[in-house]
């Protein structure tokens, strides 16, 4: 099939035509292909006599989590398909959309279960003999990745896929028309585009970005207008002259395959065959970028340079090593948020230790950082095992850090690149090591611009590193990296990526020759610098450079930063000035003080064991908490500060205390039941008894008894606390206790949660009840207290 | 697209605030809380009225396959001619930014910026209410209070059928779990009755 030198139809409005002859709202529509197929293959039919090339199975609910339990997915595809080739459809699209619930992390449906879902239907379409895919109405662009991915690997059949974007021009989840252009055209869709929703003229400036950043060809079916509700029945405005005006200028911007959603009508269909039979299609204003995209935000190399933050990767530093090895993704994903916030536009995740499973911990790293922040991923691993599986849950385009000129690593990275859409990061070394000379570190680069091409990925997603050595041992490779950035620019036309902080190993006052590197790279033509956000000195240079290259508009952000700076430090001078030994701990937990609060432990500490710091000051303020809350002298926001008040002391104590005195105490697991989200609640009893100097195995939410019963057992843990919310899930709740019970008779439980009370926690069979998190601390004392 | 203000007494409630006396500092962080709550939201709403049939189980929308069970959603929709029945969300950013805080070890902001959620999606409820009353008057009725699944025994699973019938996850981004429960969190869905004006009553 041919999407870009000729015009495909597809059909028009299935819903509205089905409203039109009395589907009653809210029924399911797919049910028809085995109750009515007459009515089916008459609207059908209707569309083939307008002049559609395609016609859309009637499969949009066809999943297993939509049909009811008693109907197949295989039953209601084959009927469909057969329905569309008997209306006389030349062309049979396989239709599939969002499963019905909502992924992870704001939902609880998972990667790999939502692939499952797509490939049953997937598999049904191929069965039952469907030419073509059609993805659509799509608003989470993960699951559309999943969708697109269980499309492309279960059969080999075209696959279209389209989004649907509110007024605002992004999806439910976030994501913009650039983003899903250049994602889901780097992903191997043989089309992308928009349909739904909106209607034909909203969509316009949509359409024009999704051509210009498209890859592949774009397809477009608006809504005939916005929906209007009257009496029960949804109703669209505009009319099909209307609608084909719109869609005729989309023609104008290269959109090649088009037409209708809800509202349209074989009306619709007509006149856009009418429209196209005037038109021959237009070529693309197509913008070649390189382009790493998240699940909301694209970051394009225009004329600009983007920072790719470095903290995430184990080599050098200690406490990052340590939290991978406890399995502590807080502590990564705090390394995220603060690179973000410090203004980082990439964020680089590498997670390689000897000690651990580094693809598992990969994925899981990428499934939380990408939870967290807005910013694309750099997955960094030498392991092609671990970029694939993390490219793979990856939601977007990533960068691959990276390949170079071996050919083992050639041989292996480079599929993955291509079959993700990845960007690909290529070191100039090979199996000789790093040359001494720009010359031969250019022809590396050359020879994996050349590989990659050969993969079928494209230039632009490929990027350099011309790789720096230390100017204290290598002082004259210095100038051949920068070399080598020059030439890679000008004869290749490749973007650069470069890690500066290597340079100045083994150099006093390292941040300095960083800098003055960093800044002359960018006049090499560096495009993208690997290096700490949080160095200001840094960011400096990079906040400069782009008041120099034009990227910062007029210096706004530029001024906005550095013309208030004076004012600002002096501010923070001052409260750090503050702090005096005269205030005593309990007066700062209760007023939330938390810089005080460290500094203070961190004085105390000179003459109080960390242990009775705990029991004289910290407990005895919390139990203070506790009161005022209780007697509603504070409420939760007041009771947070101070717990986070207390947190902060005893960041300052753990590294003085003995290894597993946070042991002693006792470990508490927490979770929140199984198929329940609401987690505030488990969050600020799990702060709350880490106050109280209790270990706690938070196992978060959505938790399935099973996982449960496993880490109880592991552990070996003597009190576990478990929430639920609604009625609905304290059925879990009890479910999970009958496990507890029968696998590990010896460890209590406590319950809390918005709809339990004391005789309804004794009914599920809990040995606690409690109704807030200092009732849970009392509960957690009360049990542990032989302990020390 | 409904643009919200943000009520702080509101978000107060929610975090159970009883007049306890709030510093400088407190205070600032809820203004900022409200100040990200307000740039982070995304008002969706869907509504849609329909004509309400007495049968045997309970009243039934017409030309739907909703019929409202339990006696409390029956009795507060007796003699109701037809009802209104409305779902609203702020969406998915502002989740993202609670659980991100949490995460982080900002457990304050977190609860805050929650009790800022929900004060924004009651929020929204509220404008879209007052735009079915406004609809419901033109029309000649008058509304009572609306009601959600899962008050009193109205059942939560009533779920199952509003969010297809009102097409929420294509027209609000509104889907449920297997129990019922929706996401985004900040989200509502509930029916209003629309009531004869001639039957003598003024609106509640």
């Amino acid at each position: 099939m041919e999407f870009e030198n000729e015009f495909l139809l597809f059909d028009g409005g299935f819903g509205t035509m089905l409203q039109q002859r009395g589907l009653k709202t809210g029924e399911q529509p797919d049910m028809l292909n085995l109750t009515n197929p007459d009515l089916v293959r008459q609207i059908h039919k209707e569309y083939v006599d307008a002049g559609a090339d395609i016609i859309t199975a009637n499969t949009f609910s066809s999943n297993r989590h939509k049909l009811p339990e008693n109907v197949s997915v295989d039953e209601t595809v084959g009927a469909a398909i057969k329905i569309a080739r008997q209306a006389g459809a030349k062309t049979v699209a396989l239709d599939i959309s969002q499963i019905g619930i909502l992924m992870e992390p704001v939902g609880t449906l998972k990667f790999d279960a939502a692939y499952e879902y797509f490939k049953e239907t997937v598999l049904s379409g191929v069965k039952h003999g469907a030419d073509l895919i059609l993805i659509e109405t799509m608003s989470d662009l993960l699951e559309t990745k999943a969708a697109l991915l269980a499309a492309k690997e279960n059969s080999s059949l075209p696959v279209f896929v389209s989004m649907t974007l509110g007024e605002d021009g992004r999806t439910f989840l976030g994501a913009d028309a650039k983003t899903i252009a250049l994602t889901l055209s780097s992903l191997g869709a043989d089309a992308v585009g928009l349909n739904c929703s909106l209607g034909p003229v909203e969509m316009l400036p949509l359409v024009k970005e999704m051509t210009e950043y498209s890859r592949v060809p774009v397809l477009v079916q608006p809504n005939a207008g916005m929906p209007v509700y009257e009496n029960g029945k949804t109703v669209y405005t505009v009319s099909a002259e209307e609608f084909t005006d719109a869609v005729s200028k989309m023609l104008d911007y290269g959109v090649t395959i088009v037409g209708g959603c809800c509202g349209t009508t074989p009306e619709y269909t007509r006149a856009l065959r009418k429209l196209l039979t005037s038109r021959k299609p237009v070529k693309r204003n197509q913008k070649r970028v390189t382009a790493v995209t998240s699940a909301s935000n694209a970051v394009i190399l225009e004329n600009s340079v983007a920072v790719i933050g470095e903290r995430i990767n184990p080599t050098g530093k200690k406490k990052l090593r340590q939290a991978l090895i406890d399995g502590d993704f807080d502590y990564i994903v705090n390394e995220a948020i603060t690179q973000t916030e410090n203004g980082a536009d990439v964020l680089d995740v590498n997670v390689g230790l000897p000690e651990i499973d580094e693809t598992k911990t990969l994925v899981e790293a990428v499934r939380q950082i990408q939870a967290v922040t807005n910013l694309p991923l750099q997955i960094d691993s030498s392991n092609p095992e671990s970029l694939e599986k993390a490219c793979r849950i990856y939601c977007g385009k990533p960068i691959i850090n990276s390949v170079n000129g071996k050919r083992e690593s050639l041989e292996t990275v480079l599929p993955i690149a291509k079959k993700y859409g990845a960007a690909v990061v290529g070191l100039t070394l090979d199996e000789n090591g790093i040359p001494d000379t720009a010359q031969e570190r250019f022809a590396i680069a050359e020879r994996i611009l050349k590989k990659a091409l050969e993969y079928g990925i494209s230039k632009e997603d490929v990027l350099i590193d011309s790789l720096v050595l230390t100017a204290s041992t290598n002082q004259k490779a210095v100038m051949q990296t920068l070399e080598t950035i020059k030439k890679v620019k000008r004869k290749l036309g490749l973007k650069t990526v470069l890690g500066v902080s290597n340079v100045s190993f083994g150099l006093p006052n390292r941040e300095l020759v960083n800098s003055t590197f960093l800044a002359s790279a960018f006049g090499a033509g560096l495009d993208m610098p690997i290096l700490n956000p949080s160095s200001q000195r840094y960011m400096d240079v990079v906040n400069t450079f782009k008041v120099l290259n034009a990227q910062d508009e007029s210096a706004a952000q530029y001024i906005e930063k550095y013309a208030s700076l004076e004012i600002k430090d002096s501010r923070t001078d001052k409260k750090s000035e503050n702090i005096t030994a005269n205030n005593d701990m309990e007066s700062l937990v209760l007023s939330g003080r938390k810089k005080e609060a460290a500094a203070l432990t961190e004085k105390m500490l000179e003459t109080v064991p960390p242990v009775e710091i705990i029991d004289k000051y910290f407990i005895p303020s919390l139990d203070k908490v506790g009161e005022k809350y209780e007697k509603g002298e504070f409420f939760l926001p007041q009771l947070m500060s101070s717990a986070e008040t207390v947190k902060a002391g005893f960041d300052v104590l753990k590294s003085y205390l003995p290894k597993d005195e946070s042991q002693i105490k006792g470990e508490i697991l927490l979770a929140t039941v199984k198929g329940d989200i609401h987690d505030i609640g488990k969050n600020i009893v799990k702060m709350l008894l880490e106050n109280y100097g209790f270990k706690v195995l938070d196992m978060g939410k959505d938790v399935d008894e099973t996982d449960i019963v496993a880490a109880v057992k592991e552990h070996n843990i003597k009190l576990v606390g478990l929430s639920a919310l609604m009625t609905t899930t304290v059925r879990n709740m009890e479910k999970t206790i009958e496990a507890l019970r029968k696998e590990t008779p010896e460890c209590k439980i406590m319950v809390g949660g918005a709809v339990l009370n004391s005789d309804y926690a004794k009914q599920v069979g809990a040995d606690y009840y409690s109704k807030d998190a200092a009732g849970s601390a009392r509960i957690a004392e009360e049990l542990f207290k032989d302990n020390r | 697209m409904i643009k919200l203000i943000g009520n702080k007494k509101e978000a107060l409630r929610y975090l159970g605030y009883k007049g306890q006396s709030l510093d400088e500092e407190m205070e600032n962080q809820l203004d900022s809380a409200l100040k990200e709550g307000l740039r982070l939201c995304a008002p969706k709403s869907v509504y849609a009225v329909f004509d309400l049939k007495q049968t045997a189980d309970g009243l039934l929308l017409e030309n739907t396959d909703l019929t409202l069970l339990g006696e409390n959603i029956n009795n507060h929709l007796s003699g109701a001619s037809k009802c209104a029945v409305m779902a609203v969300t702020i969406g998915v950013g502002i989740e993202k930014a609670i659980s991100g805080y949490e995460r982080t070890g900002f457990l304050t902001k977190s609860v805050m910026l929650d009790g800022v959620a929900t004060a924004l999606v009651e929020e929204l409820a509220d404008r879209v209410n007052e735009e079915i009353k406004i609809k419901a008057e033109k029309e000649g009725f008058y509304c009572k209070t609306r009601f959600s699944p899962g008050y009193g025994d109205f059942p939560l699973e009533t779920q199952r059928k509003i969010i297809p019938l009102l097409d929420c996850e294509k027209r609000a981004g509104i889907f449920l779990n297997e129990n019922c429960i929706m996401s985004p969190r900040k989200s509502v869905t509930a029916v209003i009755g629309f009531f004869k004006k001639e039957d003598g009553k003024n609106g509640i």
